[in-house]
């Protein structure tokens, strides 16, 4: 078996290192990998930031027109 | 799963069953900007986002006798918005569902343009400016509805991959590749955006 990964498959295997569900095995070769790529390492870290920054975004002020009549739904729906 | 945390259980599930209104209400208010983004995010547009939302609260209603404490009354809450999100995306397009065939869900087509600007660096006032959100916002709303779909249940809801796979009707192995591509083109779009912002304060000094 090739034991090293080109960036191509790098790019495909991102989101299952991202999330952690790599084998070991699979894993040490990506570790591998991006100690020696940089621009890999950017697509990672890019990537895991851009997740992180729509998570944090996921709170939106709720217009006060649309909670008013989300209410009044409330109200006549028992 | 995802734990609201304006919502931590500090509403009285007893009260609630017993139909306290004023409880309730408390619960709209508490819980309402979050159920109105995830609807938001799904659906696209303001009108649908509304429906569902207000769907969701009137369904809520109805079945909090059967709420039986096994997850949080926001997880709970968030299950029945997703649903109802789904089911009006599926009213207007059935194909939201299906198993992908030939070529269309692999990543031909994604590899050949990659932005290798690391704005990772950028001061974070930037990153959650008002314009980045916006940015953030019409990037996703890009995506095919079955990439923004996944991406949404995965990374914001926090749906795990079975559980993505199961309210969706598709393998496991589709929700990872279509959370993969998805990923992808949302990483490609910020990109595009940061790295002009990134090349602008250089410039600036």
């Amino acid at each position: 078996m090739d034991k090293q990964i080109r960036c191509e498959q790098m790019l495909k295997l991102i989101s299952d290192y991202l999330d952690g569900e790599l084998d070991m095995e699979i894993q040490a070769l990506v570790l591998e990998h991006l100690r020696t790529c940089n621009n890999c390492t950017v697509v990672v870290n890019t990537t895991r930031k851009m997740i992180e920054l729509y998570h944090d975004d996921r709170m939106v002020e709720i217009p006060v027109d649309i909670q008013k009549r989300l209410f009044d739904k409330l109200e006549n729906s028992i | 799963m995802m734990v609201d945390e304006n919502a931590r259980e500090d509403f009285s599930v007893m009260a609630l069953k017993s139909g306290d209104r004023l409880e309730f209400n408390r619960l709209v208010e508490s819980t309402s900007g979050r159920i109105y983004s995830l609807a938001l995010r799904m659906l696209g547009n303001a009108q649908d986002a509304e429906d569902v939302m207000q769907e969701t609260y009137v369904k809520a209603l109805r079945s909090l006798q059967g709420f039986e404490g096994r997850s949080s009354l926001s997880t709970w809450l968030h299950r029945i918005a997703i649903n109802e999100a789904l089911m009006h995306i599926r009213s207007r397009k059935p194909e939201l569902d299906l198993q992908p065939e030939g070529q269309d869900e692999d990543l031909q087509g994604d590899e050949n343009e990659i932005n290798l600007v690391d704005w990772c660096c950028l001061p974070e006032e930037e990153l959650l400016s008002v314009e980045s959100k916006r940015h953030l916002n019409k990037a996703l709303s890009l995506l095919p509805d079955t990439l923004r779909v996944v991406f949404i249940l995965r990374d914001i809801e926090q749906q795990s991959v079975r559980e993505t796979a199961e309210l969706l009707n598709v393998s496991q192995e589709v929700v990872k590749t279509r959370l993969l591509r998805a990923r992808l083109k949302l990483r490609e779009h910020l990109s595009e955006y940061f790295a002009e912002r990134l090349a602008e304060k250089r410039r600036n000094g």
